[in-house]
């Protein structure tokens, strides 16, 4: 970049200042270093373990690297003081880019500031009149777009533009960085995510922040029906769905599953499964065979007292053992005997004999757990100006890839030799085989003498 | 036969093309008939490479767990040689430039032989990646990628050709090489672009959060801004031959590591 000439007079030198800061806020150079410095920001915040790195400088001992850590605010790189000033600098950056260049981009769309990239010069014995219908011909076989013509009484001028749009790429590009960059910034603001773990049948309208552990109230009450955990034959996991119902003064607004990559969004506020946990247990399920033969099987709360069919005992559930898979999971029952002293038993999924009790064959099958699920509440206004940044992006990478701004003017002015012929264009793509294709289709059509 | 079996079969047939087409190098005093016959050989291999993916596609299904094929450490590496592999038979064809091959097949290869390294079954998808984006965002990163390995290996060999010029004589001219790096990456670009929007939208639709720092979103950012400024430095700034080819091979150590590196960064995202 051009630097300002430093002058002798204080005045001067106040504007030096300030050209020298427009020129660091206009400047490509500052956009790479700014490119490369965030890059690095960005490697550190995932080489220096956030959100713990403090507290394992603090254990090393060292004050100075402790300080450091503190003032670079080394736990948090990506919110930190400096990280986002590197990023408000690139915005100002782009922006002063932008302000630069658009004049430029405007000329060239009107047409004012004509970029060539070959100049073919041309003379003919014939007159204009002549030659005119045949170069807007040849012009035509080339470009397949009809032509701006200007007129004077000794000069016709064609020009042809071909996509124009392509123009458009440069600034759509930059300014939708700057629009996700806003956006975010609206996130982070306006937006908020929290988290809620609600026991299975349960309902909350509080959740706590992710950033600060603030307890928030949301406009709705979420009400978890049940969770379910769903694995495949494998092992893997295959599924985890919260089924929710959200009330609104007591009344259903909305209801739904929540499931992994399928969130649940009312008013704005989305809702997505993000893990659960195991508080206890939901139910057993027992089968029992009566001695005349009477199979039944059912589901029983783990808390009640379960009568046994067709005999006067009762049984109740003390304890659950996850078991093994050779054993399957398993209860322990106690019986009340005869005695004072309950007696107590425990009875396996894969156990071969069955428990007898009273000549009662009991079974366990298996028990539902009973779940807390953890989703996750996030209300973010910026998203949709992020998304809004990104088509811009998109749409800029596509005007940029895939058209070709081309022009081809040709100008035929009267001399005295005859009259003279240029003919200048420029192509983005495939410039070379454009200026040889013109250069073929006059050679074909029009009788021209080469001049340099 | 299985597409594990033809994969194998496949490395095996990159690493004879590989032989024979080094010994033609060597040997060969015009070159030109035998190039033909080797890109040919390379589209076929290729295609083989193709019908590879789309038999493990249908294999999933038949397995009753159908998914892309894109899902797991084996089959991101078979999608990525298939895309580098694509990249060359491309660039080849378009710069009539058969010594990217000379380098880049055998990147292709190696990918291929490090399969064996990791679990090869067709396993089913896991919550977290049950969704549409997937292809999506495997698709664009992975062909963004494959544009920046053929960059890189044209970086690499001006750089070779720079430092003895008699042992590569017969390497293109250094216009050409430098035109390579460049386009290759004016193509890898938007394909990471839209990777990482992809896996953006994908993010908040699965986790509520379009960007959360995570080592993986990172490091694709850190890739992203590298050759970012590449372009800036070469279309603004004027930069090529070297210094270009030293940025473009610095992007690609940070694609090798966005892709690779981050599973030894502490705080990974655990799916699930």
């Amino acid at each position: 970049m051009k630097k300002p000439t430093s002058p002798q007079t204080d005045s001067s030198e106040s504007v030096s200042i300030l050209s020298e800061i427009k020129t660091f806020f206009t400047s490509v150079k500052t956009t790479i270093f700014l490119l490369f410095a965030i890059a690095v920001g960005s490697i550190l915040g995932t080489i220096i373990p956030q959100g713990e790195a403090l507290d394992r400088i603090a254990i090393s001992g060292n004050p100075f690297l402790y300080r450091l850590a503190l003032i670079l605010d080394l736990n948090n790189i990506f919110r930190s003081w400096w990280f986002t000033t590197l990023l408000a600098v690139l915005t100002l950056n782009l922006l002063g880019c932008l302000f630069r260049r658009i004049p430029m981009i405007l000329e060239e769309w009107n047409g004012k500031n004509q970029k060539s990239s070959f100049k073919l010069r041309y003379i003919s014995s014939r007159g204009i009149s002549e030659l005119k219908d045949s170069l807007a011909f040849i012009g035509k076989s080339v470009m397949r777009v009809v032509p701006r013509v200007t007129e004077t009484s000794d000069r016709t001028n064609f020009s042809w533009d071909k996509h124009k749009i392509y123009l458009l790429g440069f600034p759509l590009i930059h300014i939708g960085i700057i629009v996700i960059l806003l956006g975010s910034l609206v996130g982070a603001f306006w937006g908020h995510k929290g988290h809620a773990l609600i026991k299975e049948g349960d309902g909350t309208d509080k959740f706590s922040l992710i950033s600060t552990g603030a307890t928030r109230t949301l406009p709705f009450k979420i009400m978890v029906d049940d969770f379910t955990l769903t694995n495949y034959p494998t092992g893997e996991p295959k599924e985890f769905r919260s089924n929710v119902r959200l009330l609104r003064d007591g009344k259903e607004v909305a209801a739904g599953s929540i499931l992994v990559n399928h969130p649940l969004t009312f008013e704005g506020i989305s809702l997505f499964q993000s893990d659960y946990r195991v508080l206890g247990v939901k139910n057993i399920r027992l089968s029992f065979k009566t001695k005349d033969g009477g199979n039944s099987e059912n589901s029983f709360d783990p808390n009640l007292e379960i009568d046994i069919p067709a005999s006067n005992s009762k049984i109740k559930t003390r304890s659950l053992d996850p078991g093994s898979m050779a054993k399957g999971s398993g209860i322990q029952i106690s019986v009340p005997g005869t005695t004072d002293q309950p007696s107590l038993f425990s009875i396996y999924q894969k156990d071969a004999q069955p428990l007898n009790v009273d000549g009662v064959e009991i079974r366990f099958l298996g028990f539902t757990p009973l779940y807390a699920t953890g989703l996750q509440i996030g209300y973010d206004p910026g998203v949709y100006i992020v998304w809004l940044g990104c088509s811009m992006l998109v749409l800029g990478f596509t005007l940029t890839l895939f058209t070709n701004l081309r022009r081809l003017s040709i100008e035929l002015t009267a001399s005295e030799k005859g009259t003279q012929v240029i003919a200048s264009g420029r192509s983005r793509k495939l410039r070379r085989e454009f200026r040889e294709a013109v250069k073929l289709k006059l050679a074909e059509n029009v009788d021209l003498s080469r001049q340099n | 036969m299985t597409s594990i079996e033809i994969n194998t079969y496949l490395t095996f047939g990159y690493f004879v093309w590989i032989v024979a087409y080094l010994v033609t190098f060597v040997a060969a005093k015009d070159r030109s008939q035998s190039n033909k016959v080797f890109w040919i050989a390379l589209v076929i291999l290729w295609s083989v490479h193709t019908g590879s993916i789309g038999l493990r596609w249908a294999e999933s299904y038949w397995q009753g767990i159908g998914h892309a094929p894109l899902s797991n450490l084996y089959e991101s590496l078979v999608f990525f040689s298939w895309s580098v592999s694509l990249a060359l038979i491309i660039v080849w064809r378009r710069f009539s430039a058969d010594w990217v091959a000379l380098l880049g097949v055998p990147i292709v290869f190696i990918i291929m032989a490090s399969t064996s390294l990791v679990d090869p079954n067709i396993r089913p998808l896991i919550p977290a990646l049950q969704s549409n984006w997937l292809v999506a965002h495997v698709f664009t990163c992975f062909l963004g990628y494959a544009g920046f390995a053929v960059s890189f290996v044209a970086a690499l060999l001006m750089l070779l050709s720079k430092g003895s010029q008699k042992a590569f004589s017969m390497l293109p001219k250094k216009e050409l090489l430098d035109e390579i790096v460049y386009r290759s990456i004016l193509i890898g670009f938007p394909l990471l672009t839209l990777g990482i929007i992809t896996g953006a939208a994908w993010a908040e639709h699965a986790w509520g959060t379009y960007w959360s720092w995570d080592p993986k979103e990172t490091w694709s950012l850190v890739t992203w801004l590298v050759y970012a400024g590449f372009l800036h430095a070469r279309l603004t700034r004027g930069w090529s031959g070297t210094r270009t080819a030293f940025l473009s091979i610095i992007g690609f150590c940070a694609v090798l590591f966005t892709y690779f590196g981050v599973n030894y960064l502490p705080g990974l995202h655990s799916y699930f």
